[in-house]
């Protein structure tokens, strides 16, 4: 501030100069001119010099200086064939991997943050895991337990989670505000989450996907695929195998189609699907729009079999004897069929 | 008395045929004597047989000469004359595995009960959480310190135009031009669907913190109820 306070006053003087420069040739006219454009600039320069020291200062004073308690647990189980891992994470990201070993691997961080140490190491604790097998599952849990007549944690917490499991080995993981991210599983994935966005990628067998405020992307998923959605919106690149897909109040754009796609059968309300691929002339389809619009290439000869404001219908075979069938239904909804996804147009 | 023609009676016996008894005469030899009826007979005739007690005299006169006999001095020669044997040891185990018979019947009894145990801790194993062969675990604490330039504890401002937004809903909710729109239900039940969303956002904020992410999800939510109540308006 005493900068500051210097600042002000060489300005003052220096405009007192100025003015008395002034007014001592008031008769010649450009020195006038010259001493006015100078106070001028002055008057608008010092200010915003000034402002601009002052904002940084502003700011400086509501920087936070939190502390960081970060609490790991890593442990071990031997895998079997017929075993299975279930989690329940909460307010936790999750990342499934898959490894050559015979192990599953599971590394848990539990943080804690605060602008007080001892707030945020005594809240730590508050966070409790569970990871054990009992008979063919291992169950991995974390949650929060307060004692009774203790107060609430105060700080910010949150847990992370890195699995590690050989690739047959099943998945049933559940998820409530936070994020998960599956690669490389190759036998079972179940899903159930709940505000938490999921990526997944290189999924094979049954896989059935349960999401609520989370949006699912994939790419390279292969096989009996469930997919049910609320509230979110579901990308998928490089389908494969066969797709029952159900979507509430959230788009589902798949963006491209791998060979071995069998059946895509989507269902929507309030929801946009769109379907980009170029192969879109070698599948049959059935399209049913209510209170929406099918919008397709000029060149895919559709045959309209409902045109109406309130309903859409169309339908279309390939020649080939064997194709893949594309259902989709919207409600309060739109349908797209593009040869080029959204990035590749011209 | 002499056999004239010993030698000649001998061959003869010797070439006489054997005759054995079919297998069923034996069976039904066996069965007669096992039959009832027989048994029956067998007990009513033993029944009938007198009984004959001697005398206690004759028992008194027993015990004496048998003393007698013990206390005779040739007796006693005759006894210190005999040679003594000592048992192998192998004789002396077997008596001592039958005197010790009993007690294998505990044995048996006992390892019925540790089988019992076992069987019953294997049972628990199978249930309870247990601990894998090749488990293993390990814990550790790090501290470290982060500046951040956000609010830590972000003011909870969604609550703030509460009442107007219901008053909206209800408005929307008695219209009778909007009861006739289709989605009139959908739109009520999206709202519900919001309202419950935004109650657990909060709680989570209640009990995790305030964290940006959250911050955010409520801001979602908060947009998507905004939307919702303007479409309603509109169709008031």
């Amino acid at each position: 501030m005493s900068v500051l306070m210097n600042v002000w006053k060489r300005t003052a003087n220096l405009i007192s100069i100025i003015t008395a420069l002034e007014y001592a040739g008031q008769k010649l006219l450009p020195a006038v001119w010259a001493c006015n454009c100078l106070k001028n600039s002055i008057r608008l320069t010092v200010p915003a010099l000034v402002l601009a020291l002052l904002i940084p200062s502003g700011l400086e004073a509501q920087t936070t200086n939190l502390h960081v308690i970060t609490k790991r647990l890593d442990k071990t189980f031997q895998y079997q064939d017929s075993y299975e891992v279930n989690i329940e994470g909460e307010k936790a990201d999750v990342s499934i991997e898959t490894w050559g070993k015979s192990e599953i691997a599971l590394s848990v961080e539990f943080i804690s943050k605060h602008p007080d140490k001892a707030t945020a190491e005594a809240d730590i604790e508050q966070m409790k895991y569970i990871a054990e097998r009992v008979r063919n599952k291992i169950y991995i849990r974390n949650y929060i337990s307060v004692p009774e007549g203790e107060p609430k944690p105060a700080s910010n917490l949150s847990a992370r989670y890195v699995v590690k499991v050989p690739e047959s080995c099943p998945v049933y993981l559940k998820n409530y505000f936070g994020t998960a991210n599956v690669i490389n599983l190759a036998k079972r994935f179940r899903y159930q989450g709940e505000f938490s966005p999921v990526g997944l990628e290189n999924i094979q067998g049954s896989i059935d996907l349960s999401t609520r405020f989370g949006d699912i992307s994939g790419k390279g998923i292969d096989g009996d695929v469930t997919i049910s959605s609320r509230r979110s919106d579901i990308t998928l690149e490089e389908i494969k195998g066969r797709y029952t897909i159900n979507a509430n109040y959230g788009d589902v754009r798949i963006l491209s189609a791998s060979a071995g796609l069998l059946d895509l059968n989507i269902t929507g309300t309030k929801s946009n699907i769109f379907l980009f691929d170029s192969k879109l002339f070698d599948y049959g389809y059935a399209l049913t729009a209510q209170h929406g619009n099918i919008y397709f290439p000029s060149n895919l000869k559709m045959e309209f079999l409902k045109n109406t404001d309130e309903i859409k219908k169309v339908e279309f075979q390939p020649r080939a004897e064997y194709y893949p069938h594309v259902t989709i239904s919207v409600t309060f909804g739109d349908i797209y069929l593009e040869k080029d996804k959204p990035g590749n147009r011209r | 008395m002499t056999e004239q023609n010993r030698t000649t009676l001998q061959g003869a016996l010797a070439k006489l045929p054997v005759y054995s008894p079919p297998s069923k005469c034996w069976d039904s030899i066996n069965i007669g004597l096992g039959s009832p009826v027989q048994e029956a007979a067998l007990e009513q005739a033993i029944a009938k047989l007198p009984d004959y007690a001697p005398s206690p005299q004759n028992w008194s006169e027993i015990t004496a000469a048998l003393d007698a006999e013990a206390s005779a001095p040739s007796f006693r020669e005759a006894l210190e004359a005999l040679p003594q044997y000592s048992p192998p040891d192998k004789v002396w185990e077997g008596i001592s595995r039958n005197i010790n018979r009993p007690v294998r019947r505990f044995h048996i009894s006992f390892l019925t009960k540790v089988a019992a145990a076992a069987a019953l801790l294997i049972g628990l194993w199978w249930a309870w959480p247990s601990q894998d062969g090749g488990e293993r675990f390990s814990e550790a604490y790090a501290f470290t310190q982060e500046t951040t330039n956000s609010d830590f504890n972000p003011e909870a401002d969604w609550e703030q135009d509460k009442q107007l937004m219901q008053k909206a809903v209800q408005e929307f909710r008695r219209d009778p031009v909007a009861q006739q729109l289709p989605d009139y239900d959908l739109l009520l039940s999206e709202w519900s669907a919001l309202k419950t969303a935004q109650k657990e956002i909060a709680d989570m904020m209640d009990r995790y913190g305030k964290d940006a992410r959250l911050v955010r999800q409520m801001t979602e939510i908060e947009r998507e109820r905004s939307g919702l109540i303007r479409e309603m308006i509109a169709q008031i």
